[in-house]
């Protein structure tokens, strides 16, 4: 197991890389440039030409690439192009509020889609279309409405119609219940956004696990339904639903920033935005190269999480 | 029952989130935002004004003055040569000074200049005030710091550079007189030393010391002192004691980030924040307007969103084309319909507000057969040209693109991020695109989108304008000091550009600022500043 996770893991550096120079290459081809959206329109070109210098942005692209290498081994982000802060520093202020929206919103669509996607595989092989379909249309549903639009219409009955939870406000780390408050809304949009999908993928992998003969024989010892359900069919169920929880973990991501934006939460996401509104180079590759690998990562603990499951698959 | 009330009670959310949803989390499209220069009015400033705390009016204050406030990026460096942006110049307005400022009117008042005289058509002696204090001890402002802040400027190689173009020197002839010649005399010159931009007034030595670092920690002579950054939250703005003007009421600002207009809304409505800045949507100005406890402060045609047609393109290079433009273009339809509260109708390049506007400029009423008969004559018919859009196109835009297309013109939208925007619009990279101008001062219109010295990239005439008639006249104007010359002479300038038609005025464009009816003075003016030292809590 070590062995394969040490592998594994090395197998992630080139992706990390080539992640890397991807975020490079493509900020850097966008039309728009960062010295003359920051002295605004109206400066003279010396003085563009000047900051461009101060910046490094006149060296050549593989000389920019060698020195942003050299930086990201030595885990030196460089400063915000805008506002001339570290953007590691930048970076260690917002991972706290995405790492806690994106990994509670996870944590949760799992726990509800799960059951949720076994209960309509149960119901589909009982022959109960009804509730299957109940459930089914309920994860589609919410599969396709739009986060943006789904966290506007709970801000207006939740914060407005009840007046329980703030649509905006700071974030207290110290605080729990103004925390709970603050990210209810936020992990809501989030956690629904995930059910759809892994509700769906458990559904047809439970289902195809419960004609299978062990299932019968369980039933046939006189296990009762439910522990035939969760014990059996989903655990040999997993790895497909595993695979796309760790799939979705990227959506997830994604959704978070335009979530972030919409609530005015200080996460990851917020801080993307706003340097790629503002051509900051260096925040923007900062900001994507942290998501990607975490993205990285998380799909790395998946490969080793199947193993965990089933002991039959190598790599 | 009316949609407002429907809005307001009972099942109205999801009603009022499907009309917000159309929007989506479009934050800003903060069309143009970006934009330069500083203002004046025509109107010469009265000379002094004596020292006064704020107002607190027929109400009782609060315990706790602390005004929530909207802020929509991240705070950039606060530096006089190269700010930009509505939202950093109205951080800016609270922590420095200048020698003059816009009051709630946006008349021009003295702000560090107890008073001036004009000892010739070209010379401002500029007497400052004793008693203005810097922040954060660094003693008091003086006449070297007013020559320091301004030589930086004209020296410099930023953004406003040119709007110090006229001056020939700036001396400190004691520790509060400045004396400022100019090469030409300029009836509009007090607006160039207004507390917007390039005339805000820095301290030497901070500036000196702190180098880089002066633009996130200010030293200042206004109301109020930054504090606290926190990048995406927001940042603090806390009162200065020794102000001049003695401390305003408001003990802080708290200017928190809130990109989305319509978050920013309902933030409102739940009391999470005090006043908004800058909502330029109409969805959440629905879901404001009727309810209780809330107010509006509007900056009324703040600035002109003028079409810039690039002339160098054979067929804009035809006045013909470019005045079938305007006949095509049912502007008062487009407004009524789609932007009624942040748009109105405009006729011409200046706004209608300032003194030297002329309401008899040649009219172009929704005619698309006028525009027909315009592009057939100049063997343009079915036209299709290029729009650079910041952003999404809006519904407004969508319906201009309807009704020119009813007269034979195709429009393409092509979106440009801001970044990619503001560099294609300097460049003059474009068919056709858009600008507004905040300013309080005829001179800047007229000189930056007329003069030929400014023609892309070394100014803001996008269209490539050069008329040497028009170019004469505006330089007879900034110089003429008697009033009924000079406003024959904008007039005359008024009626040409309008015939000429380098710049179709789409529309006057309106900034709404939003308040809880317990923030008291809120007003936003035409540049669109707002008053912060003027407004108090009032205990609800």
């Amino acid at each position: 197991m070590l062995s394969y996770t040490a592998r594994r893991g090395l197998q992630t550096v080139p992706v990390i890389l080539g992640v890397v120079t991807l975020v490079f290459l493509m900020i850097r081809l966008l039309p728009g440039d960062p010295a003359a959206y920051i002295l605004g329109e109206g400066a003279q070109q010396d003085a563009i030409d000047e900051l461009r210098g101060r910046l490094g942005l006149n060296d050549s692209l593989l000389v920019q690439y060698r020195e942003f290498l050299l930086d990201v081994v030595t885990l030196d982000l460089g400063d915000s192009i805008l506002n001339r802060i570290p953007v590691s520093t930048m970076i260690m202020d917002a991972l706290p509020t995405t790492l806690f929206l994106g990994g509670i919103s996870l944590v949760l669509g799992f726990l509800i889609a799960v059951p949720l996607g076994s209960f309509a595989a149960y119901f589909a092989s009982k022959g109960k279309g009804a509730a299957d379909q109940a459930t089914t249309s309920f994860a589609l549903a919410v599969d396709v409405i739009p986060g943006f639009w789904l966290a506007l219409v709970l801000m207006l009955f939740f914060t407005l119609q009840l007046g329980w939870l703030p649509a905006t406000g700071a974030v207290e780390w110290g605080d729990p219940v103004s925390l709970s408050k603050r990210f209810a809304l936020p992990i809501i949009v989030l956690t629904l956004g995930q059910v759809g999908v892994i509700a769906r993928v458990t559904r047809t992998a439970v289902m195809e696990v419960l004609a299978d003969d062990y299932v019968r024989t369980a039933r046939a010892m006189g296990t009762p339904e439910i522990p035939v359900l969760f014990r059996h069919a989903l655990r040999n169920a997993a790895l497909p639903v595993i695979t796309v929880a760790g799939l979705s973990f990227g959506r997830l991501l994604g959704g978070t920033v335009i979530i972030e934006s919409i609530f005015a939460l200080p996460g990851m996401g917020t801080v993307l935005i706003n340097g790629i509104l503002g051509r900051d180079y260096t925040v923007v590759q900062g900001v994507v190269l942290v998501y990607g690998t975490i993205f990285i990562l998380v799909n790395l603990a998946t490969d080793i999480t199947y193993t965990r499951l089933d002991p039959r698959v190598k790599f | 029952m009316k949609r407002r009330q429907f809005l307001q009670y009972g099942g109205g959310g999801l009603a009022a989130a499907a009309i917000l949803g159309t929007v989506g989390c479009g934050g800003d499209d903060d069309d143009d935002a970006a934009s330069p220069t500083a203002g004046t009015g025509s109107t010469p400033a009265t000379g002094s004004t004596p020292g006064s705390s704020p107002d607190t009016g027929d109400f009782e204050l609060a315990d706790e003055q602390v005004l929530r406030a909207r802020f929509y990026f991240e705070l950039l460096p606060l530096d006089p040569a190269t700010i930009f942006g509505i939202e950093q110049e109205n951080t800016a307005i609270a922590v420095y000074s200048g020698l003059t400022k816009y009051n709630a009117n946006t008349e021009l008042e003295a702000d560090l200049a107890r008073d001036w005289e004009q000892p010739d058509d070209t010379t401002y002696v500029i007497n400052l005030r004793e008693n203005a204090a810097w922040q954060k001890d660094y003693g008091v402002v003086t006449a070297e710091d007013v020559v320091f802040s301004y030589n930086r400027i004209r020296e410099g190689s930023g953004t406003y550079a040119r709007e110090f173009g006229l001056i020939d020197s700036i001396t400190a002839l004691d520790d509060t007189t400045v004396e400022i010649k100019l090469s030409q005399p300029d009836g509009n010159f007090l607006h160039q030393v207004v507390n917007y931009h390039q005339g805000s007034v820095l301290n030497a030595r901070a500036v000196t010391e702190l180098g880089d670092d002066h633009w996130f920690n200010p030293v200042g002579s206004g109301p109020f002192i930054l504090n606290d950054i926190q990048p995406g939250q927001g940042f603090m703005l806390d009162r200065f004691e020794d102000y001049f003007l003695g401390p305003a009421t408001l003990e802080r600002i708290e200017m928190r980030t809130v990109a989305d207009q319509n978050t920013a809304a309902i933030a409102l409505l739940n009391n999470e924040l005090d006043v908004l800045m800058a909502i330029r949507q109409e969805p959440p100005l629905d879901a404001l307007e009727g309810q209780d406890g809330i107010e509006f402060s509007v900056g009324e045609e703040w600035g002109i969103s003028m079409w810039i047609f690039n002339t160098t393109i054979p067929a804009l290079s035809d006045p013909r084309v470019r005045q079938a433009f305007a006949y095509a273009v049912d502007r008062k339809g487009a407004i009524e319909a789609a932007a009624p509260r942040t748009s109105q109708y405009t006729k011409n390049i200046v706004p209608s507000w300032m003194p030297e506007y002329f309401d008899g400029v040649p009219e172009y009423e929704y005619d698309p057969g006028e525009a027909m008969a315009l592009l057939s004559a100049a063997g343009h018919e079915n036209l299709t040209l290029k729009f650079m859009n910041l952003g999404n196109p809006t519904e407004i835009l969508t319906l201009v693109q309807a009704s020119l297309a009813a007269a034979g013109i195709t429009l393409e939208f092509e979106i440009a991020d801001r970044a990619q925007f503001n560099q294609r619009r300097v460049s003059g990279d474009h068919d056709i695109t858009a600008r507004g101008y905040p300013t309080a001062n005829v001179d800047q219109i007229l000189w930056n989108y007329l003069h030929p010295d400014n023609i892309v990239p070394n100014g803001f005439n996008g269209s490539r304008y050069n008329n040497p008639d028009v170019t004469d006249m505006m330089v007879k104007a900034r110089s003429e000091l008697d009033t009924e010359a000079r406003m024959q002479l904008y007039a005359d300038i008024q009626t040409q550009v309008m015939t000429d038609m380098p710049y179709l005025p789409i529309w006057g464009s309106n900034e709404w600022w939003p308040h809880r009816s317990t923030a008291k003075g809120v007003v936003c003016n035409r540049m669109p500043q707002g008053n912060w030292y003027d407004i108090s809590i009032a205990k609800s």
